[in-house]
């Protein structure tokens, strides 16, 4: 479904965005016209019309045709002639797994629609000195975060409430982000809990945001910074009348936290507001087909220019950001069995500590020992769930290499050596579109001439040229180029035209 | 003035990408490096009257050493 542009961006032409599901798909305009068009009660030829006076091309049906079935379909934005299911991509390790709902958007939504006024601006500022003035005390105005914490770490049962006033801030900071995706005008689909890469974590769902400009994505990013540092300083004043240190201890944790979050080599808030700022919607998605054209691997997915600025910024970034996340998963394999060896060490301690806290009947143990083997066990969890997405992802591409291995002209590899090899460039559409439906999805003569509307002797005299063309692919010899060749097309269906021969 | 036909390669360098869902974070574990950040920070003497289990559970966090 058509979404609109996408606002603010760093690329050379305007980008829009075409919603599949719960997703959104980045495409050039020339493609989200086709997506607007393809609704169903147009042919191909009324497209290309529509195309040609809306673009600054002039669009064949061929053409429409071709766009559809290479670039359209393969994500489930249009339906193709051989109704194909899109292709699959397996799930990145960065991001949100083993997600557990817990509000819907109407429950979200009823606290949004009121915490939103938070960010009127003269609410802001004045909640943006509120919160300057309750660091500046957290840090030197009171016995301060070290001589506090050696306070609560005497005391067993203080994790207790420091876990449930994490717990609490946390769930008031992902309030923060949805509320300011409501002030920018979007929704929040869910708020739960879940695991990214080791680490239990809430999340809150705000993808509706990539349809905002630049002040609002931002505004949402840093939203939940905004009120986990209301909620902090809320706990410095707690502290101040109270006297009570686990308040102090967790305002402190909270900063903490908020320094944490803002790197940005994983996906945590700090990427996010990076991403906004620089106007490339995920520096993630837009690296795989950089790196790929960099290290001459075939693709399909195609380059969006930058402009110059942002191209730069990009390339710094990732020569940062590749080797910090490749050291982060380094890190997390290499020290991975020791933790999993100290945890079960720890648990075991606690588990004793259970015990006698059970013979005891000391209620206020029992809880705080469990507590603490809930949270000893979490990131092992999470090493686990991060484990098995690592490892599907490297079955993913084991199985690809094998496929490659097994012919020279085989499927979707072949089709994509074609593409890396420019041999698709030499040849016209309908040939290209025979060699697609053939090779990359399999189907036989029999089957392209029914789904072309055409002779099967036509499609046979193509597919022995595309097969032809796609051998040149396979011995690496470039093919010489060659004048395009209008097609003739009527009724939606591609078909030769007898007049003109292929050369 | 007639417009310039979309050319094969032109129709190749469409780039779609998918974008992926946002999920913004809070962390649900902290307090587990509460000690193991004070004793990092601060080089505190804990009283040896302290159970090491308190220590334990910020310092497995931390280094994943066992105590």
């Amino acid at each position: 479904m058509p979404a609109g542009p996408l606002q603010d961006s760093a690329f050379t032409e305007g980008q829009w965005l075409v919603q599949r599901g719960e997703r959104f798909v980045q495409v050039p305009e020339l493609l989200y016209r086709v997506v607007e068009l393809a609704d169903g009660s147009r042919g191909l030829k009324e497209i290309a019309d529509a195309l040609t006076a809306s673009t600054r091309w002039e669009v064949t049906a061929g053409d429409v045709a071709a766009l559809i079935e290479r670039k359209l379909a393969p994500l489930g934005l249009v339906e193709g002639v051989t109704a194909l299911p899109p292709r699959s991509t397996p799930r990145s390790a960065l991001l949100l797994n083993a997600r557990l709902g817990v509000l819907g958007p109407h429950a979200i939504d009823r606290v949004a629609r009121i915490a939103q006024h938070l960010y009127r601006p003269p609410v802001l500022i004045a909640s943006l000195g509120l919160i300057a003035l309750s660091q500046v005390w957290l840090f030197f105005g009171a016995e301060g975060p070290a001589s506090a914490g050696r306070a609560v770490a005497t005391v067993p049962t203080s994790i207790l409430a420091i876990a449930g006033l994490i717990v609490l801030t946390g769930v008031v900071h992902e309030f923060g982000h949805a509320a300011a995706l409501r002030y920018s005008g979007g929704r929040a689909r869910s708020m739960g809990a879940g695991l990214y890469l080791v680490i239990p974590v809430f999340y809150t769902d705000v993808t509706e945001s990539y349809r905002l400009n630049r002040a609002g994505r931002l505004r949402t990013d840093l939203g939940g910074f905004y009120f986990h540092l209301l909620a902090a300083a809320a706990l410095v004043g707690l502290y101040a009348l109270t006297g009570e240190e686990t308040l102090l201890v967790t305002a402190f944790l909270i900063d903490v936290d908020i320094a944490r979050q803002l790197i940005p080599f994983i996906r945590l808030d700090g990427y996010w507001v990076l991403s906004d700022l620089t106007g490339i919607p995920d520096l993630f998605s837009h690296a795989g087909p950089r790196l790929r054209r960099l290290l001459r691997r075939p693709h399909t997915g195609g380059v969006v220019p930058m402009r110059p600025a942002a191209r730069r910024l990009f390339a710094a970034y990732l020569a940062v950001a590749i080797p910090a996340v490749l050291a982060l998963f380094v890190y997390i394999a290499w020290h991975g069995p020791g933790i999993v060896r100290a945890v079960a060490i720890a648990l075991g301690q606690r588990v004793d500590t259970l015990t006698t806290a059970l013979d005891d009947a000391a209620p206020l143990l029992v809880l705080s020992a469990l507590v603490e083997m809930l949270m000893l066990a979490l990131p092992v969890a999470g090493l686990a769930a991060l484990a098995l997405v690592l490892a599907r992802g490297l079955v993913s591409v084991l199985r690809s290499r094998a496929a490659s291995r097994r012919g020279p002209v085989s499927g979707p590899l072949a089709w994509e050596a074609a593409v890396a090899n420019g041999t698709l460039a030499t040849l016209d559409p309908v040939t290209r579109a025979v060699l697609e439906l053939s090779v990359r999805h399999q189907l036989s003569v029999e089957d392209i001439a029914r789904a072309a509307g055409t002779d099967t002797n036509t499609v046979r005299r193509r597919h022995r040229e595309a097969l032809a063309a796609l051998a040149g692919t396979t011995s690496s010899r470039p093919a010489a180029p060659r004048d395009e060749q209008p097609t003739h097309v009527a009724g939606g269906r591609a078909s030769t035209s007898p007049t003109r021969a292929p050369t | 003035m007639s417009k310039p036909r979309l050319t094969l390669t032109e129709i190749d360098d469409q780039a779609a990408v998918e974008l992926p869902e946002r999920h913004l974070f809070a962390r649900a574990v902290g307090a587990g490096g509460l000690v193991g950040v004070g004793v990092a920070v601060d080089n505190v003497n804990v009283p040896i009257t302290v159970t090491n289990n308190d220590i334990c559970v910020g310092v497995a966090a931390i280094n994943s050493q066992a105590c």
